[in-house]
């Protein structure tokens, strides 16, 4: 099997697996979730949105709800506020999850590093 | 405006990509500029947007888009090779026009380069040399990384083995060659033919000889012959044989009727004294500088000194007296004074070539 396509994991593809912890969403919901939990500091555009949901898709880390991308879909809870059509949802795997999971222990591991070296000071957690 | 750009743009992501995704790009894309209200607000986003949109072109083309394997397979009639492609779409005729429009700038601009390049060789070949002079002083791993700089460091490393100091362009085009030495006609003849081939292509040359000691007798009368369009006598006091007392005119040397000068000074020492006294005797060059040292280290020669026909004035002794006398150091600017006179004068056309 050829090396995995997002190992390492690109900080977009992360930023779409951890919007997606909470629930289903869409395209663009998950980039108004990513700009929230960030508080605005990342912003992904359509342009690398959608070629990462691609890729997730592929790596089978993410999945697409069946019935979606036809017709008269409404608004997921949680996005915009206004009736959206044609609009695939997607929804985080278990194998997506333990990615997810993994990336966020490494992130960790890096921060014990920072904090043990005095880089860090006591307010942040 | 901006969205119809956006949506050309996005012509560069692959046509499986632009089928799953493309419409609802372009629906984010108008809701996220619907949702900034004053202007500098939209050029930003839309500057963000377009930043994103290139972004994102690698992934875009790294995924598959292939997710339950199918379809692809599928086609294969037995015997008929089938290729795959990147664009499913057929070609439309705007592609062909812009296919078309940018083979023949490409075309365009390599033919100009080239054009450029070969105007160049000679300037550029002698910033080399130039480059060279100095580089020996210079720190040769600085710049040795391109094959560019590896081929200046070769020539400048020939032109020195083979005693040529300098050999540059001046302005005006005058040719400005400066010896140390005339090297071994064994091992330098290539190179120093390659130096007087150089040099014919300028207006006017100056051959500095202020600070050259001497050399084999052989260079001497080689390095001359390229300024005569056929044999002339040439007085040689060392000469071996009667073949050495005249001068091989070189074909196509492009120097034969450029007006020369040779600079000169009282550290000007035998063969470079013997160079000068027969261009001077031969009416052809121009002696700026100081009279010379005076050594001929003649006697050496095997032949009797009537086959020599001994020229009435020799130097031995006396050293060879400038055409026109500066000190060493003012030599160079006069002779460049002088030879800007001649190409302007014409002469480049009327110099015989005695």
């Amino acid at each position: 099997m050829p090396r995995r396509k997002l190992d390492p994991l690109p900080a977009a593809a992360f930023h779409i697996l951890l919007a997606l912890a909470d629930g289903e969403l869409h395209g663009y919901a998950i980039m108004r979730r990513v700009e929230e939990q960030t508080e605005g500091r990342v912003r992904l555009g359509p342009g690398t949105l959608y070629s990462s949901i691609q890729a997730l898709l592929e790596e089978g880390l993410i999945e697409e709800l069946e019935g979606t991308g036809s017709p008269a879909t409404t608004d997921p809870p949680g996005g915009t506020g206004s009736p959206r059509e044609r609009r695939r949802r997607y929804r985080l795997t278990v194998n997506g999850r333990t990615v997810a999971r993994a990336e966020a222990e490494r992130l960790a591991g890096i921060l014990r590093i920072a904090r043990a070296k005095n880089i860090l000071g006591g307010e942040y957690v | 405006m901006s969205e119809k750009i956006y949506g050309w743009l996005l012509g560069l992501y692959p046509s499986a990509f632009r089928h799953r995704y493309g419409e609802e790009v372009l629906e984010d894309f108008r809701e996220c500029m619907g949702r900034q209200t004053t202007n500098i607000g939209k050029i930003r986003a839309g500057v963000a947007l377009f930043a994103d949109l290139a972004a994102g072109l690698p992934q875009a083309w790294r995924n598959r888009y292939a997710l339950p394997a199918a379809a692809t397979a599928s086609s294969q009639i037995s015997g008929v090779p089938v290729f795959g492609t990147l664009e499913e779409e057929p070609l439309r005729p705007g592609s062909i026009a812009m296919g078309a429009v940018s083979a023949t700038c490409a075309l365009a601009l390599f033919a100009f380069v080239m054009g450029h390049v070969e105007r160049r060789a000679f300037v550029s070949g002698n910033q080399r040399m130039r480059a060279a002079a100095a580089g020996s002083q210079t720190n040769p791993g600085s710049d040795a990384a391109t094959a560019e700089a590896d081929e200046r460091l070769r020539s400048a490393a020939l032109l020195k083995q083979c005693s040529i100091d300098k050999l540059e362009e001046h302005p005006e085009e005058i040719g400005y060659l400066q010896l140390s030495w005339f090297a071994d006609p064994a091992s330098c003849t290539a190179v120093v033919d390659a130096a007087m081939r150089r040099l014919g292509e300028t207006n006017a040359v100056i051959v500095d000889l202020r600070e050259t000691r001497g050399g084999y007798p052989e260079m001497v009368r080689r390095v001359a012959g390229w300024f005569f369009g056929r044999s002339v006598t040439w007085y040689n006091p060392r000469a071996a044989s009667v073949a050495q007392l005249a001068t091989n005119p070189e074909p196509g040397s492009g120097l034969v009727h450029k007006p020369l000068f040779v600079l000169i000074s009282s550290h000007t020492f035998s063969g470079a004294e013997h160079f000068a006294y027969n261009m001077q005797a031969l009416k052809r060059a121009t002696l700026v500088g100081e009279t010379t040292s005076g050594a001929s280290h003649a006697g050496a020669g095997n032949l009797p000194a009537a086959a020599l026909k001994e020229p009435k004035a020799l130097w031995e002794g006396h050293g060879v007296a400038p055409d026109v006398r500066v000190p060493a150091a003012e030599a160079l600017g006069r002779a460049e004074t002088m030879a800007a006179e001649a190409i302007r004068a014409g002469e480049g056309q009327g110099m015989p070539g005695r």
